[in-house]
């Protein structure tokens, strides 16, 4: 997963926010995801459309009082995360 | 409601084609197989009866194997099919057993053979009487899940039935027989609002351990215990999903583990309707 990378939700995922944390669930393979409260402002930012990882960072550096290469890291390990699970696809995109 | 005929019994040799989905039991076998048909779906039980469902004619019929005891289409249609279509119709069905506690129910979630029905039957012999032994189905009502009571039955192994009737237990027997209520082990006929589910854990505590789950880990485990009968129909998955989030966010899920021992079964019930009473005190 690189920065300029574009990624989209899986039309195979259903999402659901439960006592605060939002609980993803993979229809094909059944697998589920728990997302705290960062985790479920990336997803928002992805399901709201076709966006770089880079864009998406950029987005969260705004919101958050945290260090933007911090913030880059931990959206790429999510980011990675999710793909591994189906849960997104990143395609090769726009550079960050 | 489905239009339900018994047809003459057949074997089994004929494959009608590729499974779409199975359930398997405790031992890995096959418990049950779902093909697809023209009109609908056909639910094979292996060794036990074929049920083909007709989907827009909401007609099921079905072809016991031959010389499978009488009780066996009964039980797979109310404790498989019922729940299978009520859950395809929008409903909600989990695999659990019930009993009230005072004016509200308990649900125990748990796949088979990890005794929730006899958990159920120890709940009635001290009298807390039972709901549903297999099938837990809930509707909401003003906010509020009800629990729904089922079939006025226990189905259990011989043993544990020999325990619930005082009977001594007979060595090797592992078959299940059907045990009606009655004064020793009474049924609640009245849909009971739902205080708590419990999930049941394998048996290797030595103790009665409870923690309650967080919604969001409630939600996914939950997900376990449901009927579904056509797993690639999404828009179904995604509405079922959402059912039980709202179960989740609105209903506290514990999980529950305690030593699988007769002699234990008293205090176990003991334990669990204090934690029950000491949940519902505190909110």
């Amino acid at each position: 997963m690189e920065a300029g990378d574009v990624v989209r939700v899986s039309e195979d995922v259903v999402a659901r926010e439960v006592g605060g944390e939002l609980v993803l669930m993979h229809l094909d393979s059944g697998i589920y995801f728990g997302l705290n409260a960062v985790g479920t402002r990336v997803w928002e930012l992805l399901t709201k459309g076709e966006h770089s990882i880079a864009e998406i960072c950029a987005i969260m550096s705004g919101e958050f009082d945290a260090d933007p290469a911090v913030i880059e890291a931990d959206v790429l390990a999510l980011a990675g995360e999710l793909a591994d699970h189906g849960l997104i696809t990143a395609s090769e995109g726009r550079s960050g | 409601m489905h239009e339900y005929r018994l047809l003459e019994a057949r074997d089994q040799a004929l494959s009608p084609g590729e499974p779409y989905d199975s359930w398997r039991s405790a031992g890995s076998d096959r418990a049950a197989l779902f093909f697809r048909t023209p009109q609908g779906f056909l639910v094979r039980f292996p060794g036990q009866a074929d049920f083909t469902i007709e989907i827009e004619g909401r007609e099921i019929a079905c072809a016991p194997v031959p010389s499978i005891a009488a009780e066996v289409p009964e039980s797979l249609f109310h404790n498989a099919i019922i729940p299978l279509l009520g859950n395809h119709d929008g409903g909600l069905f989990l695999h659990g057993s019930a009993v009230s506690v005072g004016a509200r129910a308990i649900g125990f979630l748990a796949p088979s053979r990890r005794g929730k029905t006899t958990l159920a039957g120890g709940f009635a012999r001290q009298g807390h009487a039972f709901l549903t032994e297999d099938v837990l189905e809930l509707c909401l009502k003003d906010g509020v899940y009800m629990v729904q009571p089922s079939r006025p039955v226990l189905r259990l192994f011989d043993d544990s039935a020999a325990y619930l009737l005082g009977e001594a237990s007979k060595p090797g027997v592992r078959a299940k027989r059907e045990m009606a209520a009655g004064d020793a082990l009474p049924f609640e006929n009245r849909e009971m609002p739902l205080s708590a589910l419990y999930l049941l854990g394998t048996g290797e505590r030595g103790n009665i351990a409870i923690e309650q789950f967080g919604p969001a880990a409630a939600l996914a485990e939950l997900m376990q215990h449901g009927f579904i009968l056509d797993v690639e129909d999404k828009p179904r998955l995604r509405r079922h999903f959402d059912r039980l989030g709202e179960l989740a966010s609105n209903v506290p899920v514990f999980t529950l583990d305690f030593p699988r021992d007769y002699a234990q079964l008293p205090r176990v019930v003991e334990g669990i309707v204090r934690h029950v009473e000491a949940a519902d005190g505190s909110r």
